[in-house]
Protein backbone atom coordinates (compact mmCIF):
# COMPACT_ATOMS: atom_id res chain seq x y z
CA UNK A 1 0.00 0.00 0.00
CA UNK A 2 1.20 3.11 -1.27
CA UNK A 3 0.64 6.76 1.04
CA UNK A 4 1.07 10.18 0.31
CA UNK A 5 3.67 11.26 2.58
CA UNK A 6 3.92 15.12 3.69
CA UNK A 7 6.44 16.18 1.06
CA UNK A 8 4.32 15.31 -2.00
CA UNK A 9 1.61 17.27 -0.32
CA UNK A 10 4.41 20.29 0.14
CA UNK A 11 5.38 19.76 -3.76
CA UNK A 12 1.54 20.09 -4.12
CA UNK A 13 1.30 23.14 -2.15
CA UNK A 14 4.24 24.76 -3.78
CA UNK A 15 3.08 24.23 -7.20
CA UNK A 16 -0.05 26.11 -6.03
CA UNK A 17 1.77 28.59 -4.44
CA UNK A 18 3.86 29.09 -8.07
CA UNK A 19 0.83 29.01 -10.05
CA UNK A 20 -0.73 31.79 -7.85
CA UNK A 21 2.19 33.85 -7.96
CA UNK A 22 2.11 33.65 -11.60
CA UNK A 23 -1.35 34.85 -11.67
CA UNK A 24 -0.23 37.68 -9.19
CA UNK A 25 2.31 39.20 -11.55
CA UNK A 26 0.20 39.35 -13.83
CA UNK A 27 -1.91 41.62 -12.23
CA UNK A 28 -5.51 42.60 -11.85
CA UNK A 29 -5.16 44.39 -15.14
CA UNK A 30 -3.66 42.09 -17.87
CA UNK A 31 -3.96 42.72 -21.47
CA UNK A 32 -2.11 44.42 -24.50
CA UNK A 33 -3.25 47.55 -24.56
CA UNK A 34 -2.64 50.77 -26.67
CA UNK A 35 -0.09 49.59 -29.33
CA UNK A 36 -0.39 52.65 -31.49
CA UNK A 37 -0.52 56.53 -30.71
CA UNK A 38 -4.30 56.27 -32.22
CA UNK A 39 -5.52 53.54 -29.91
CA UNK A 40 -5.37 56.48 -27.65
CA UNK A 41 -7.80 58.72 -29.83
CA UNK A 42 -11.47 59.51 -28.25
CA UNK A 43 -14.41 60.87 -30.15
CA UNK A 44 -16.80 62.17 -28.03
CA UNK A 45 -20.48 63.90 -29.41
CA UNK A 46 -24.00 65.37 -27.72
CA UNK A 47 -26.59 66.43 -28.85
CA UNK A 48 -29.24 68.74 -27.42
CA UNK A 49 -32.27 67.18 -26.48
CA UNK A 50 -35.77 67.69 -28.72
CA UNK A 51 -33.75 69.53 -31.40
CA UNK A 52 -34.97 68.23 -35.41
CA UNK A 53 -32.26 68.31 -37.17
CA UNK A 54 -34.02 67.56 -40.40
CA UNK A 55 -35.70 70.85 -39.58
CA UNK A 56 -32.52 72.54 -40.53
CA UNK A 57 -30.93 72.64 -44.55
CA UNK A 58 -28.60 75.23 -44.60
CA UNK A 59 -25.61 76.28 -42.29
CA UNK A 60 -22.71 78.32 -42.26
CA UNK A 61 -18.95 77.79 -41.11
CA UNK A 62 -15.77 80.17 -40.99
CA UNK A 63 -13.65 79.09 -43.29
CA UNK A 64 -11.10 79.31 -39.54
CA UNK A 65 -9.88 76.83 -37.39
CA UNK A 66 -9.99 79.00 -34.17
CA UNK A 67 -7.07 78.21 -31.76
CA UNK A 68 -8.07 78.38 -28.36
CA UNK A 69 -5.38 79.27 -25.31
CA UNK A 70 -7.87 78.92 -22.59
CA UNK A 71 -6.58 78.91 -18.93
CA UNK A 72 -7.25 75.54 -18.03
CA UNK A 73 -5.14 74.65 -15.17
CA UNK A 74 -1.63 74.90 -13.92
CA UNK A 75 -0.70 70.92 -14.31
CA UNK A 76 -1.08 71.41 -18.29
CA UNK A 77 0.15 74.14 -20.38
CA UNK A 78 -1.26 75.38 -23.79
CA UNK A 79 0.57 74.78 -26.48
CA UNK A 80 0.56 76.20 -30.27
CA UNK A 81 -0.75 73.95 -32.27
CA UNK A 82 0.43 74.16 -35.97
CA UNK A 83 -2.00 74.94 -38.56
CA UNK A 84 -0.75 72.43 -41.11
CA UNK A 85 -3.94 70.78 -40.65
CA UNK A 86 -6.49 73.44 -40.64
CA UNK A 87 -8.08 73.06 -44.17
CA UNK A 88 -7.84 69.84 -43.95
CA UNK A 89 -10.26 70.07 -41.01
CA UNK A 90 -12.31 72.08 -42.67
CA UNK A 91 -13.06 70.41 -45.83
CA UNK A 92 -13.03 66.76 -43.92
CA UNK A 93 -16.07 69.07 -41.81
CA UNK A 94 -17.62 70.35 -44.90
CA UNK A 95 -17.70 66.82 -46.76
CA UNK A 96 -19.39 65.67 -43.87
CA UNK A 97 -22.31 68.01 -43.48
CA UNK A 98 -22.88 67.84 -47.41
CA UNK A 99 -23.12 63.69 -47.14
CA UNK A 100 -25.90 64.40 -44.45
CA UNK A 101 -27.59 66.65 -46.71
CA UNK A 102 -26.77 70.04 -45.39
CA UNK A 103 -25.79 73.25 -47.72
CA UNK A 104 -23.41 75.66 -46.78
CA UNK A 105 -24.01 79.36 -47.05
CA UNK A 106 -20.71 81.06 -47.96
CA UNK A 107 -22.58 84.62 -47.74
CA UNK A 108 -24.60 84.36 -44.43
CA UNK A 109 -24.24 88.09 -43.57
CA UNK A 110 -25.89 88.51 -46.67
CA UNK A 111 -28.29 85.88 -46.69
CA UNK A 112 -28.63 84.61 -43.73
CA UNK A 113 -28.23 80.88 -42.32
CA UNK A 114 -30.15 78.54 -39.98
CA UNK A 115 -27.12 77.26 -38.25
CA UNK A 116 -23.59 78.14 -37.95
CA UNK A 117 -20.81 75.85 -37.53
CA UNK A 118 -17.60 76.66 -35.65
CA UNK A 119 -14.51 74.62 -35.64
CA UNK A 120 -11.67 75.18 -33.06
CA UNK A 121 -8.47 73.59 -31.62
CA UNK A 122 -6.56 73.37 -28.25
CA UNK A 123 -3.16 71.76 -27.66
CA UNK A 124 -2.08 70.90 -24.28
CA UNK A 125 0.87 69.64 -22.29
CA UNK A 126 1.87 68.42 -19.39
CA UNK A 127 5.09 66.92 -17.88
CA UNK A 128 5.36 64.38 -15.27
CA UNK A 129 8.64 63.67 -13.25
CA UNK A 130 10.28 60.10 -11.97
CA UNK A 131 13.52 58.91 -10.06
CA UNK A 132 14.78 56.12 -8.69
CA UNK A 133 17.85 54.12 -7.46
CA UNK A 134 19.28 53.15 -4.64
CA UNK A 135 20.58 49.87 -3.07
CA UNK A 136 18.78 46.65 -3.92
CA UNK A 137 19.59 44.54 -1.56
CA UNK A 138 19.67 40.89 -2.35
CA UNK A 139 20.22 39.10 1.07
CA UNK A 140 18.29 35.95 0.74
CA UNK A 141 19.38 34.90 -2.70
CA UNK A 142 22.61 35.04 -2.67
CA UNK A 143 23.29 33.80 1.01
CA UNK A 144 26.53 33.61 0.50
CA UNK A 145 27.30 37.76 0.76
CA UNK A 146 25.20 38.59 3.58
CA UNK A 147 24.25 42.36 3.53
CA UNK A 148 25.69 42.95 -0.44
CA UNK A 149 23.78 44.32 -2.44
CA UNK A 150 23.99 45.72 -6.29
CA UNK A 151 23.82 49.46 -6.29
CA UNK A 152 22.09 51.41 -9.15
CA UNK A 153 22.80 54.68 -8.92
CA UNK A 154 19.97 57.32 -8.86
CA UNK A 155 17.95 57.97 -11.74
CA UNK A 156 15.59 60.99 -13.40
CA UNK A 157 13.23 62.13 -16.18
CA UNK A 158 10.29 63.65 -17.18
CA UNK A 159 7.73 62.32 -19.11
CA UNK A 160 5.87 65.27 -21.50
CA UNK A 161 2.58 64.09 -23.16
CA UNK A 162 1.25 66.89 -25.45
CA UNK A 163 -2.31 66.12 -26.75
CA UNK A 164 -4.30 67.89 -29.56
CA UNK A 165 -7.97 68.44 -29.06
CA UNK A 166 -10.43 69.25 -31.99
CA UNK A 167 -13.97 70.78 -31.16
CA UNK A 168 -17.11 71.46 -33.36
CA UNK A 169 -19.92 73.45 -32.07
CA UNK A 170 -22.87 73.59 -34.37
CA UNK A 171 -25.31 76.64 -33.59
CA UNK A 172 -29.03 77.56 -33.50
CA UNK A 173 -28.74 81.47 -33.87
CA UNK A 174 -32.38 81.92 -33.79
CA UNK A 175 -32.37 79.43 -30.52
CA UNK A 176 -31.25 80.22 -27.39
CA UNK A 177 -31.60 82.72 -24.82
CA UNK A 178 -31.08 86.29 -25.04
CA UNK A 179 -28.10 86.82 -27.54
CA UNK A 180 -26.26 83.65 -26.88
CA UNK A 181 -26.80 80.83 -29.42
CA UNK A 182 -27.98 77.63 -29.00
CA UNK A 183 -25.45 74.85 -29.10
CA UNK A 184 -27.73 72.10 -31.04
CA UNK A 185 -24.60 69.73 -31.35
CA UNK A 186 -21.21 69.35 -30.55
CA UNK A 187 -18.51 66.43 -31.48
CA UNK A 188 -14.74 66.56 -29.55
CA UNK A 189 -11.63 64.36 -30.82
CA UNK A 190 -8.48 64.65 -28.55
CA UNK A 191 -5.74 62.74 -29.19
CA UNK A 192 -2.09 62.42 -28.79
CA UNK A 193 -0.10 64.64 -30.90
CA UNK A 194 3.02 63.04 -33.21
CA UNK A 195 5.03 64.56 -35.27
CA UNK A 196 4.46 61.39 -37.93
CA UNK A 197 2.26 61.58 -41.42
CA UNK A 198 -0.49 59.86 -39.76
CA UNK A 199 -1.86 63.21 -38.00
CA UNK A 200 -3.89 64.11 -40.91
CA UNK A 201 -5.48 60.09 -41.15
CA UNK A 202 -5.97 60.36 -37.89
CA UNK A 203 -7.59 63.96 -37.96
CA UNK A 204 -10.17 62.99 -40.48
CA UNK A 205 -11.03 59.72 -38.93
CA UNK A 206 -11.66 61.58 -35.68
CA UNK A 207 -14.20 63.87 -37.91
CA UNK A 208 -15.80 61.07 -39.94
CA UNK A 209 -16.65 59.47 -36.45
CA UNK A 210 -18.14 62.46 -35.14
CA UNK A 211 -20.52 61.97 -37.72
CA UNK A 212 -20.62 58.51 -37.87
CA UNK A 213 -21.93 58.28 -34.62
CA UNK A 214 -24.58 61.22 -34.84
CA UNK A 215 -27.04 59.50 -37.11
CA UNK A 216 -29.73 61.55 -36.50
CA UNK A 217 -27.67 64.77 -37.96
CA UNK A 218 -28.70 65.29 -41.25
CA UNK A 219 -31.22 66.48 -43.19
CA UNK A 220 -32.43 63.82 -44.80
CA UNK A 221 -33.20 62.23 -41.49
CA UNK A 222 -36.60 61.29 -40.67
CA UNK A 223 -38.47 61.90 -37.50
CA UNK A 224 -40.65 59.29 -36.46
CA UNK B 1 -14.86 1.67 -8.36
CA UNK B 2 -11.39 1.80 -7.28
CA UNK B 3 -9.90 2.37 -10.92
CA UNK B 4 -12.77 4.59 -11.96
CA UNK B 5 -11.49 7.15 -9.05
CA UNK B 6 -7.87 7.17 -9.84
CA UNK B 7 -8.66 7.52 -13.80
CA UNK B 8 -10.74 10.22 -12.66
CA UNK B 9 -8.11 11.75 -10.74
CA UNK B 10 -5.92 11.73 -13.36
CA UNK B 11 -7.39 12.71 -15.95
CA UNK B 12 -9.03 15.50 -14.11
CA UNK B 13 -6.80 16.37 -11.94
CA UNK B 14 -3.40 15.76 -13.59
CA UNK B 15 -2.07 14.01 -10.30
CA UNK B 16 0.36 11.30 -10.36
CA UNK B 17 0.66 8.27 -8.26
CA UNK B 18 -2.38 7.53 -7.05
CA UNK B 19 -3.60 4.45 -5.79
CA UNK B 20 -7.07 5.21 -4.36
CA UNK B 21 -7.35 1.91 -2.02
CA UNK B 22 -9.04 3.54 0.79
CA UNK B 23 -10.21 6.87 2.09
CA UNK B 24 -9.96 8.21 5.89
CA UNK B 25 -13.66 9.52 7.08
CA UNK B 26 -11.92 13.23 6.43
CA UNK B 27 -14.22 15.77 8.38
CA UNK B 28 -12.52 19.13 7.56
CA UNK B 29 -11.05 19.78 4.13
CA UNK B 30 -9.57 23.05 2.33
CA UNK B 31 -7.87 24.39 -0.45
CA UNK B 32 -7.35 26.02 -3.72
CA UNK B 33 -9.23 26.27 -7.24
CA UNK B 34 -7.95 27.13 -10.60
CA UNK B 35 -11.13 28.22 -12.53
CA UNK B 36 -11.86 28.97 -15.64
CA UNK B 37 -14.29 31.90 -16.12
CA UNK B 38 -16.97 33.02 -18.36
CA UNK B 39 -18.57 36.07 -18.26
CA UNK B 40 -22.65 36.12 -18.24
CA UNK B 41 -26.02 38.27 -18.28
CA UNK B 42 -25.10 41.38 -17.31
CA UNK B 43 -21.44 41.59 -17.05
CA UNK B 44 -21.05 40.30 -21.02
CA UNK B 45 -22.28 43.89 -22.09
CA UNK B 46 -19.53 45.36 -20.93
CA UNK B 47 -16.70 41.87 -20.76
CA UNK B 48 -18.01 39.12 -23.51
CA UNK B 49 -14.58 36.85 -22.82
CA UNK B 50 -13.86 33.68 -20.89
CA UNK B 51 -11.31 34.30 -18.60
CA UNK B 52 -7.85 32.29 -17.68
CA UNK B 53 -6.98 34.46 -14.60
CA UNK B 54 -8.82 32.96 -11.85
CA UNK B 55 -8.25 31.48 -8.19
CA UNK B 56 -10.27 29.99 -5.01
CA UNK B 57 -9.72 29.05 -1.54
CA UNK B 58 -12.41 27.44 0.04
CA UNK B 59 -12.49 25.20 3.47
CA UNK B 60 -15.47 22.41 3.85
CA UNK B 61 -16.48 20.69 7.40
CA UNK B 62 -18.61 18.16 7.65
CA UNK B 63 -21.75 18.40 9.83
CA UNK B 64 -23.35 14.91 8.54
CA UNK B 65 -22.61 12.24 6.79
CA UNK B 66 -23.85 14.05 3.40
CA UNK B 67 -23.59 17.23 4.13
CA UNK B 68 -20.64 20.57 4.84
CA UNK B 69 -20.72 24.07 5.50
CA UNK B 70 -17.70 25.95 4.79
CA UNK B 71 -16.11 29.55 3.45
CA UNK B 72 -15.21 30.45 -0.14
CA UNK B 73 -12.54 33.23 -1.15
CA UNK B 74 -12.36 33.72 -4.37
CA UNK B 75 -10.46 35.84 -6.97
CA UNK B 76 -11.75 36.25 -10.79
CA UNK B 77 -10.20 38.62 -13.40
CA UNK B 78 -12.09 39.67 -16.65
CA UNK B 79 -10.68 41.95 -19.34
CA UNK B 80 -11.74 42.93 -22.92
CA UNK B 81 -10.58 45.52 -25.50
CA UNK B 82 -12.79 46.86 -27.74
CA UNK B 83 -13.00 49.96 -30.41
CA UNK B 84 -16.22 50.60 -29.93
CA UNK B 85 -18.83 53.64 -29.52
CA UNK B 86 -20.42 53.91 -25.87
CA UNK B 87 -23.39 55.40 -25.19
CA UNK B 88 -23.62 57.51 -21.71
CA UNK B 89 -26.61 59.62 -21.33
CA UNK B 90 -26.54 62.21 -23.77
CA UNK B 91 -23.08 61.53 -24.87
CA UNK B 92 -21.58 59.14 -27.21
CA UNK B 93 -18.17 57.85 -27.14
CA UNK B 94 -15.68 56.25 -29.20
CA UNK B 95 -12.29 54.84 -28.86
CA UNK B 96 -9.94 52.00 -28.19
CA UNK B 97 -10.91 50.57 -24.68
CA UNK B 98 -9.73 48.59 -22.10
CA UNK B 99 -12.52 47.04 -19.86
CA UNK B 100 -11.28 45.00 -16.73
CA UNK B 101 -12.96 43.66 -13.75
CA UNK B 102 -12.02 41.73 -10.72
CA UNK B 103 -14.44 40.11 -8.03
CA UNK B 104 -13.36 39.17 -4.74
CA UNK B 105 -16.08 36.55 -3.77
CA UNK B 106 -16.18 36.07 0.05
CA UNK B 107 -18.64 33.59 0.52
CA UNK B 108 -20.29 31.06 3.08
CA UNK B 109 -21.30 27.67 1.50
CA UNK B 110 -23.21 24.50 2.05
CA UNK B 111 -23.35 21.24 0.28
CA UNK B 112 -24.96 18.11 -0.14
CA UNK B 113 -23.56 14.70 -0.91
CA UNK B 114 -26.14 12.25 -2.26
CA UNK B 115 -25.67 8.97 -2.04
CA UNK B 116 -23.35 6.30 0.29
CA UNK B 117 -20.10 7.77 1.73
CA UNK B 118 -17.72 4.52 0.20
CA UNK B 119 -14.19 4.53 0.70
CA UNK B 120 -12.04 6.01 -2.52
CA UNK B 121 -15.28 6.20 -4.17
CA UNK B 122 -16.17 9.96 -6.04
CA UNK B 123 -18.35 11.87 -4.15
CA UNK B 124 -20.94 14.46 -6.49
CA UNK B 125 -22.18 17.36 -4.58
CA UNK B 126 -24.58 20.05 -4.92
CA UNK B 127 -24.51 23.46 -3.09
CA UNK B 128 -24.30 27.12 -3.07
CA UNK B 129 -22.44 29.68 -1.73
CA UNK B 130 -24.35 33.22 -0.04
CA UNK B 131 -21.76 35.98 0.79
CA UNK B 132 -20.23 39.40 -0.93
CA UNK B 133 -18.63 40.55 -3.92
CA UNK B 134 -16.15 42.99 -3.87
CA UNK B 135 -16.52 44.12 -7.44
CA UNK B 136 -13.68 46.49 -9.31
CA UNK B 137 -15.00 47.73 -12.81
CA UNK B 138 -12.89 49.54 -14.60
CA UNK B 139 -12.68 51.29 -18.33
CA UNK B 140 -9.29 52.62 -19.76
CA UNK B 141 -10.43 54.88 -22.91
CA UNK B 142 -7.46 57.22 -24.20
CA UNK B 143 -5.34 58.53 -21.27
CA UNK B 144 -8.64 58.46 -19.27
CA UNK B 145 -10.08 55.40 -16.66
CA UNK B 146 -13.21 55.33 -14.99
CA UNK B 147 -13.40 52.95 -12.03
CA UNK B 148 -16.14 51.69 -9.96
CA UNK B 149 -15.77 49.57 -6.88
CA UNK B 150 -19.38 48.11 -5.21
CA UNK B 151 -19.95 45.71 -2.34
CA UNK B 152 -22.55 43.42 -3.41
CA UNK B 153 -24.96 40.52 -1.85
CA UNK B 154 -24.12 37.51 -4.22
CA UNK B 155 -24.93 34.00 -4.26
CA UNK B 156 -23.23 31.02 -5.87
CA UNK B 157 -24.97 27.77 -6.73
CA UNK B 158 -22.21 25.13 -7.62
CA UNK B 159 -22.46 21.42 -8.79
CA UNK B 160 -19.52 19.54 -8.54
CA UNK B 161 -17.43 16.16 -7.67
CA UNK B 162 -14.68 15.05 -5.56
CA UNK B 163 -12.10 12.23 -6.26
CA UNK B 164 -10.53 11.02 -2.69
CA UNK B 165 -6.80 9.90 -2.45
CA UNK B 166 -5.53 7.49 -0.64
CA UNK B 167 -3.70 9.25 2.36
CA UNK B 168 -6.17 12.15 2.66
CA UNK B 169 -7.22 14.96 0.32
CA UNK B 170 -9.14 15.09 -2.49
CA UNK B 171 -9.26 16.09 -6.04
CA UNK B 172 -11.93 18.90 -6.93
CA UNK B 173 -14.10 19.58 -10.22
CA UNK B 174 -17.40 22.31 -10.54
CA UNK B 175 -19.08 24.18 -11.99
CA UNK B 176 -20.37 27.24 -10.00
CA UNK B 177 -22.86 30.08 -11.26
CA UNK B 178 -21.72 33.76 -9.44
CA UNK B 179 -24.42 36.29 -9.03
CA UNK B 180 -23.38 39.28 -7.96
CA UNK B 181 -26.91 41.39 -7.57
CA UNK B 182 -26.98 44.94 -8.25
CA UNK B 183 -25.37 47.62 -5.82
CA UNK B 184 -25.42 51.09 -7.53
CA UNK B 185 -26.31 50.25 -10.70
CA UNK B 186 -24.03 47.76 -11.43
CA UNK B 187 -24.32 44.06 -11.06
CA UNK B 188 -22.19 40.66 -12.45
CA UNK B 189 -22.00 37.04 -13.08
CA UNK B 190 -20.05 34.64 -14.67
CA UNK B 191 -19.24 30.98 -14.57
CA UNK B 192 -16.80 29.57 -13.08
CA UNK B 193 -15.42 26.29 -13.93
CA UNK B 194 -12.85 25.00 -11.21
CA UNK B 195 -10.48 22.18 -10.96
CA UNK B 196 -9.11 21.89 -7.39
CA UNK B 197 -6.97 20.06 -4.39
CA UNK B 198 -8.81 19.87 -1.04
CA UNK B 199 -6.49 18.43 1.78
Amino acid sequence: MRTNGPGRIGRSLQRWARLGVVLLAVGCYPGNGPTNVEDLDVVITTRAPDVKFNSYSIYAMPDTVVHFRPNIDEVNDIIELPRTYDQLILDAVAENMTNAGYTRELDPESNGTELVLLVGAVGTKSTSWYMGGGWWDWWGYYPGYPGWGWYYPPYYGEVTIEQGTLVLFLLDPQAGEGSDAQVVWAGAARGLIDSNLRSGSRITNAINQMFKQSPYLGSYVTIP
Amino acid sequence: MRYAARAGALALLLTVGASATAQAQQERWWGFTYQGALTSGPTTDFIDQFSWRNLGLEGRKMVREDASVGLFFGWNVFNDEVNATTSLGAYDISGYQSRFVNAFPMLVTAHYYPGEREPGSPRFFVGTGVGTYYTETRAELGLTSVTITKWHFGIAPEIGVLVPRFGGGAGLLSVKYNYAFEAGSVEHAYWTFGVGWLM
